[in-house]
């Protein structure tokens, strides 16, 4: 992977982050141009359709998949601050354009140049630090079933976290249990859902963190909500906010 | 699924699966954990099973040869009741007033006690877990531990109702219930087991228990019926013994298990000991339909249950709640494919896909993939006008950000709604423990736009 050229990176916010959470969009710029990186916004962009896919909405999906390389063609490398869309975008999107030969293509293209942002920065960029300060309450970090499974990437986020300065990261127990959202599950098994949301959030509690790190822009979400009813206190923040010094 | 969770109250059944389970991930993470061996097993067990599944048919009648040449007599049922007639005809014609068994998924699967009891014979339970709950009137509420959701005292309770007075202790348990069962693997004309693997080349099964009572089962009555799921086949006995290995290490991270019985055929006159008649039923129960279909990849699961073990849904929703014998990822994959009853079609929502189970699956089954495709078959037609609008919005910037503007006063509304006036929609789950999120009404883009706007205005 650091064979791709150093080319400036295009942003995709992913559409959490685009209608709900711009504050993580904003850390996550802000981290890439630290890194001395230029990168372009396509004004077109839309949502990715992994919510829909999940869902089992597979023309749905399509649709919105279609948009979304018509979106980023011609890209040569793409990061988002969203391990579980990149893992849709990787994994699912060529397979779902396979009707279209032409975007199908073009989606195994991007595919392959698509990253979660902290792989870009330790892959992609062969970088150890984003080079701000660790939140100065303790904190400790949820990796999301997205980053950590779907795309495998179990170090980066670690590598990066591990790099900041000032306050150690703090072990959170059984990091790499899901937090119960799953897109659709957490509306059609809401007790199931808010039950492993609530033990997440006491993992972190338990941790004794007062700040949790969150991999995965829908997990944030769900957590983040979690929190505003439960738990008030414990500050949520998204990786990218934690890389771009925030809270620090 | 959904209404069935298991009572909030119920701190102590949530307690004891807890438990369980934790203490099952353990054994398996300090036995099995090297992912060297783990991918090595992972490839030969595939690659014999797929063997095997390729050509089924030319190996089943190898398998039938092989049992027949050592005095076995092969039955094949099609469905669960032509299962449950022919163990019934064989039962009856060894005039069995009693039958002991071991503890089998697959006769679970078929409800074969019921239909036996209505027949007059007495069948009685041997592993103690099954035993439990055969007593006390219940599914089994996971594949290892059928009764690990019953306390000993519990059981002690139960146990001195039906026996006589006992002591919660596990060993006062185990010993009342051993002289219980001894006197009926004693009287047993028949005795039946399950089948966790069985080699093609030669006609021999592998039972494989840690208590010991399927080698009673199989061994002391005069007649061994063995009811098998058709997928259970492997080619050779090299291939049994990498599963009887594999088996108890995804398990338990246990090299092996403390009983393998490894059976071919009758016992004959070479041996003189051993039961007399050995018959070995042989079910399909929607099985080579699954096998021709999509959902092909689950014939491949070995019930080892580390999918349960590791689903953090299951770990909190129960064994009983999938509404089947068997539970969690597996379960919601493979109950539709035997059964296809009203309300299955829910047990593919009934995952985060979080893809723990994949993971941890020895055989590496895609299990939340095919649960994906379950949801993907099922997209229920109600529902198309709110897919369709979903993408008009998602795949359109302009509407998108029309729609974030419209969505803020309608999630502020909500928000300030308490919980009984809230209007039905997916928004009265996620309040359940949870805000709506905050919508500012702009999006990122649009702020970006709008800064860059100003900087070059």
């Amino acid at each position: 992977m650091n064979n791709l050229p150093t080319l400036q990176p295009r942003f995709f916010a992913t559409c959490l982050v685009d209608s709900l959470y711009p504050q993580v969009g904003q850390a996550a710029l802000r981290v890439l141009s630290r890194l001395g990186l230029k990168p372009g916004i396509p004004p077109k962009q839309v949502c990715c359709g992994q919510s829909l896919y999940k869902a089992g909405q597979v023309e749905a999906a399509r649709k919105v998949a279609r948009a979304w390389v018509r979106a980023f063609s011609g890209s040569a490398v793409i990061v988002s601050p969203s391990g579980s869309c990149v893992a849709h975008v990787r994994h699912a999107l060529p397979q779902l354009l396979e009707p279209w030969p032409e975007l199908a293509l073009e989606a195994k293209n991007l595919a392959a140049r698509t990253f979660e942002l902290s792989q870009f920065i330790f892959r992609v960029l062969g970088r150890e630090s984003t080079g701000v300060q660790a939140p100065a309450q303790p904190w400790t970090y949820h990796p999301s079933c997205g980053l950590h499974r779907s795309l495998g990437e179990d170090e980066a986020p670690y590598r990066l976290l591990d790099g900041l300065s000032g306050r150690a990261r703090l072990e959170l127990p059984d990091a790499e249990l899901c937090c119960g959202f799953g897109g659709p599950f957490s509306v059609s098994h809401p007790e199931i859902s808010s039950r492993m949301m609530a033990d997440k959030l006491d993992a972190a509690r338990q941790a004794g963190a007062e700040v949790l790190v969150v991999g995965d822009v829908g997990c944030f979400m769900h957590l983040s909500c979690g929190a505003a009813k439960s738990d008030p206190d414990l500050k949520l923040i998204h990786l990218a906010q934690a890389l771009a010094g925030e809270e620090a | 699924m959904k209404k069935r969770l298991m009572p909030v109250g119920d701190s102590k059944r949530a307690d004891a699966l807890a438990g369980f389970t934790e203490r099952l991930r353990n054994l398996r993470e300090s036995g099995f954990s090297d992912p060297g061996l783990i991918s090595a097993f992972r490839e030969r067990a595939r690659a014999a099973k797929l063997e095997y599944l390729s050509r089924p048919d030319h190996y089943l009648g190898m398998l039938a040869d092989g049992v027949e040449a050592r005095g076995g007599q092969v039955h094949f049922a099609a469905d669960a009741d032509e299962a449950r007639v022919q163990i019934k005809a064989i039962c009856q014609q060894a005039g069995a007033s009693q039958v002991v068994k071991g503890k089998s998924m697959t006769c679970e699967e078929i409800e074969l006690n019921p239909s036996l009891e209505a027949a007059g014979i007495q069948i009685t339970e041997t592993d103690m877990g099954e035993f439990i709950i055969q007593l006390a009137g219940e599914p089994p509420f996971h594949i290892l531990g059928p009764a690990m959701h019953k306390t000993r005292e519990e059981v002690a309770e139960l146990f001195s109702r039906l026996f006589e007075p006992v002591s919660p202790e596990p060993a006062d348990l185990t010993a009342l219930a051993r002289k219980v069962l001894r006197r009926r693997f004693m009287e047993a004309e028949v005795g039946i087991t399950g089948v966790n693997a069985m080699a093609c080349d030669s006609g021999t099964l592998a039972v494989i228990t840690n208590e010991g009572n399927g080698r009673f089962c199989s061994t002391l009555p005069r007649v061994h019926i063995a009811v098998m799921g058709l997928e259970k086949a492997v080619p050779t006995l090299q291939d049994l013994a990498l599963i009887s290995s594999l088996l108890p290490r995804a398990s338990l991270g246990w090299p092996i298990s403390s009983y393998v019985s490894w059976i071919s055929g009758a016992a004959g006159r070479a041996h003189g000991a051993g039961p007399e008649e050995f018959h070995l039923v042989i079910l399909d129960n929607g099985r080579s339909q699954a096998l021709a279909g999509p959902y092909w990849e689950i014939l491949l699961c070995l019930r080892c249950s580390s999918c349960l073990n590791y689903c953090p849904v299951y770990n909190i929703a129960g064994g009983h709640e999938y509404g089947s014998v068997y539970a969690g990822p597996m379960g919601s994959v493979l109950t539709p494919l035997l059964r296809g009853g009203p309300g299955d079609e829910r047990l593919s929502q009934a995952s985060t896909l979080c893809g723990r189970c994949k993971e941890k699956c020895p055989m590496g089954i895609d299990l939340p993939g095919l649960l994906l495709k379950r949801r993907q078959e099922q997209a229920p037609p109600l529902h198309r006008l709110m897919p369709k609008l979903a993408a008009e919005i998602l795949s359109k910037r302009g509407l998108f950000e029309s729609a974030c503007r419209l969505a803020r006063p309608l999630i502020n509304a909500l928000s300030r709604l308490d919980d009984d006036h809230l209007p039905p929609g997916p928004w009265r789950g996620w309040r359940q423990g949870r805000e709506l999120p905050k919508i500012k009404g702009s999006t990122l883009l649009g702020d970006l736009r709008h800064r860059k706007g100003r900087e070059n205005g």
